[in-house]
């Protein structure tokens, strides 16, 4: 079980979520969600241990994607952690400035999210 | 340069003419003068003829003394005494007439005149005693008688004589003494002719030269003045030097430059004016934002009007107020006062606005609004000012006035040019607020369209890597592993989607039926209180997933002529808002009637919402958060308003606190129309 690779879900729309996560779970991963920034900062501040990659919503209540970022950015411990963002505005402009390691168009195709994932987990 | 006005003082003909007099009465008091230089000289020459006659005369009447001498020695010796008086009446008739003419030339020497007459008297005396001698002769008288009586008459022939060569003494004399008087006199004419005649050339040379020289003088002057003109120096005046002819000549060439001056520099200036004008449109046309317009604007007026505070206020959304968008010039405190007056005040911009045409206030003028106060707008009533309506077409959009120092009188140009100014800007302003409402509509709809491009793909995500799933299970024949409860749950997930997707679709479609005006209402009898159950019922249908408890009071059930349908839908937006902002709190609805106007009370424990945004949350695609932080289209609070508005009620903010927000919408019991 050790050998399970862990993810980040951070994404407001609960059957989103729990779309991305029963398809994931099947490519054998281990999947935490969060609802919004807020929440996976404070999950990522408690966890033991760090997960291997970030999949990021934008568009969110209380702290958005780009919020989160910087706060992930400006803490050493978390900086390093490959980001991945979910965009439902159908462009992916902010990948430089927030040195995001890919960027997903919403709707996601299957593959494209688990060829992906995976690549940036191996 | 203004024109001059000339007095002519002097002409040169004038002076022409005076000298030509001067000259004839000089010649004239030459000539006198020679005359009488000369006169003497003649006189003397006259006296020298006449001395000259004299002298002849008195030869001859010793020749004829001499001879009567002789007549008188033949007396006794001639026989014939009828010759003797012949020849002694002939000799004395020539000796006679010799003495007349004598004196009658001798009436400038009156000692000689004396002489002359003694002689007359001698030869008188001497004629009688010839006679007697004859007449005794012819009485052949004694010889001896006759000899003494010859004796007498030879004596009367010697003083005759003696006379005579006194006469000729005397005249010898005077001869003598009036020819030395003539010849030393003899250069007298000559000198004073020719001193006099120096004098008059040289008063002639000199004033011809000098008349001549002014003329030259003044003549070349204007020919300068003429070339630098040509040349195109139109400042240049040609100075007058004399105020005569040539310089009323030169005043008229002056004053023609100074009008040439003038029609130049109102060509330039019309010019100048255009090619501002144009400027000013071209500049205008870039210019997309009001306040751009205005700094134009107001750069042109302080600049070529030397305006002194120039303001800007347009016409309120309302027309019941004159808001002034920017004001230069004056201070903060006057632009505090006047920032937004109503268009019924008595001031200058308002009578603009009212008429639509300019008004070149002056500060008398100023002073008849009452509006104005002598104290407070001091500064204001201090200056001339210009007032010019914005207008486009017949559409008054404001007032664009100027304030200049002094008690300025505007020039009919200048007011063109205010009024040019004032059109330019109405149409640089209407275009800027076009643009402005073009640019808001466009960013509205770019944001709509972001928003719902947003919430179309967040319900299709779910559903798309459920199909995906689902096919990836068939291709890898797992689909026979998938329990029937997966697969509930998987139908379940999509039917949602689908209903979230529809709900979208139904809210775009109710905005565009809003903005097209085909939000019809199908009104029916319905009871309040079956509405909102219904709503809730709804509502958890639709919003399984998030658990807020809702507390419905009926204080008291209205039954009116209402869609239901749509009443339904707002309340079901303002649960939704609710739960949406206030997560797992309790929703409380309160319905009552007051004034037969049915009353919907919803309450959330949420964050409250602030003041600022309380009108604004109903217009489209607003929301009291910031986009990023919450879903949603923006469109529920809209859509709610216009079926309210339909329903001829009102749907508002109560109140909103820390402890939540009370959205309350009022519908009139009945509403036939």
């Amino acid at each position: 079980m050790n050998s399970k690779k862990t993810i980040l879900l951070v994404e407001d729309d609960l059957d989103i979520s729990e779309a991305i996560q029963s398809i994931l779970e099947e490519e054998g991963f281990e999947l935490k969600c969060s609802f919004n920034g807020k929440e996976a900062i404070d999950y990522l501040s408690e966890a033991p241990q760090m997960p291997d990659l970030i999949l990021l919503d934008i568009m969110m209540p209380q702290m958005n994607g780009y919020q989160f970022r910087e706060v992930q950015l400006k803490d050493s411990r978390l900086a390093s952690i490959p980001t991945i963002i979910l965009s439902a505005a159908g462009k992916c402009d902010d990948l430089d400035v927030y040195h995001f390691r890919d960027c997903l168009k919403k709707p996601l195709d299957l593959e494209t999210l688990i060829d992906v994932v995976h690549r940036n987990t191996d | 340069m203004i024109q001059k006005t000339f007095k002519q003082t002097t002409s040169i003909t004038g002076r022409l003419k005076r000298i030509m007099s001067i000259i004839v009465i000089f010649i004239v008091f030459c000539t006198v003068i020679v005359y009488l230089s000369s006169i003497n000289t003649l006189h003397g020459l006259q006296n020298l003829n006449t001395a000259n006659l004299l002298l002849n005369f008195n030869s001859q009447a010793i020749e004829l003394v001499n001879n009567a001498e002789k007549n008188l020695d033949k007396t006794l010796t001639q026989k014939s005494v009828d010759d003797l008086q012949l020849l002694h009446d002939k000799n004395s008739g020539l000796l006679l007439k010799l003495t007349n003419d004598s004196i009658a030339e001798s009436e400038n020497f009156p000692e000689l005149i004396t002489l002359l007459k003694t002689f007359n008297e001698i030869q008188i005396q001497y004629d009688i005693r010839y006679r007697t001698i004859i007449q005794k002769l012819n009485q052949s008288l004694a010889v001896n008688k006759v000899k003494a009586e010859i004796l007498l008459a030879r004596q009367l022939l010697l003083e005759a004589k003696e006379t005579l060569s006194k006469i000729q003494f005397f005249i010898k004399n005077e001869a003598t003494e009036i020819f030395a008087q003539t010849y030393k006199n003899r250069f007298e004419p000559i000198a004073v002719t020719s001193i006099v005649a120096i004098i008059f050339f040289v008063f002639v040379i000199t004033f011809g030269l000098s008349i001549s020289k002014k003329i030259e003088l003044s003549l070349s002057n204007l020919l300068k003045a003429t070339n630098r003109i040509s040349q195109g120096d139109l400042e240049h005046q040609a100075k007058i030097l004399e105020f005569d002819e040539i310089g009323q000549l030169t005043n008229a060439f002056n004053n023609m430059v100074v009008s040439l001056k003038s029609t130049q520099d109102n060509l330039n200036q019309s010019l100048e004016r255009s090619r501002r004008l144009q400027n000013i449109a071209a500049s205008l046309s870039e210019a997309l934002i009001p306040d751009q317009v205005y700094t134009i604007i107001f750069e042109q007026a302080y600049e070529f009007l030397g305006a002194y505070s120039a303001q800007i206020a347009l016409l309120s959304a309302d027309k019941k107020f004159l808001e002034i968008q920017k004001m230069e010039g004056f201070d903060k405190e006057i632009y505090l006062k006047w920032k937004r007056v109503p268009v019924t005040s008595d001031l200058p911009i308002t009578e603009v606005l009212h008429f639509g045409s300019p008004l070149f206030s002056s500060i008398e003028d100023l002073k008849r609004y009452s509006a104005l106060d002598a104290k407070e707008d001091e500064v204001i009533l201090a200056h001339t000012m210009a007032c010019l309506p914005l207008l486009i077409g017949s559409e008054r959009l404001g007032v664009l006035a100027f304030s200049f120092t002094h008690d300025r009188q505007f020039n009919q140009d200048e007011k063109d040019f205010m009024m040019a100014l004032a059109r330019q800007c109405a149409q640089a302003i209407h275009r800027s607020i076009l643009y402005d409402n073009a640019k808001q509509a466009v960013e509205a709809r770019d944001e709509f369209l972001s928003i719902a491009s947003h919430e179309l793909r967040t319900p299709l995500t779910p559903l798309k890597l459920q199909v995906q799933g689902i096919a990836r299970q068939a291709k890898n024949g797992k689909i026979s592993s998938l329990t029937p409860e997966q697969l509930q749950k998987m139908a379940e997930s999509s039917e949602r989607q689908i209903n979230r997707l529809s709900t979208l679709i139904d809210d775009l479609l109710d905005v565009s039926r809003i903005t097209s005006g085909k939000f019809n209402l199908k009104k029916d009898y319905c009871s309040l209180k079956e509405i909102i159950n219904e709503a809730i019922v709804q509502y958890s249908q639709r919003l399984q997933d998030i658990h807020n408890q809702i507390d419905f009071v009926v204080e008291k059930d209205t039954i009116g002529l209402w869609d239901k349908i749509r009443i339904e839908q707002v309340v079901t937006n303002l649960l939704s808002n609710a739960s949406k902002y206030a997560p797992n709190k309790t929703i409380h609805i309160n319905i009552l009637n007051k004034d037969h106007i049915a009353k919907i009370e919803v309450r959330d424990e949420g964050p409250g919402i602030a003041l600022e945004d309380r009108d604004r949350i109903f217009n489209r695609f607003e929301r009291v958060a910031s986009r990023e932080n919450l879903g949603g289209l923006g469109l529920g609070l809209y859509i709610s308003k216009q079926i309210v508005d339909a329903h001829k009620g009102k749907l508002f903010v109560e109140r909103s606190s820390d402890q939540g927000s009370v959205f309350v919408v009022e519908l009139p019991e009945e509403n036939l129309t």
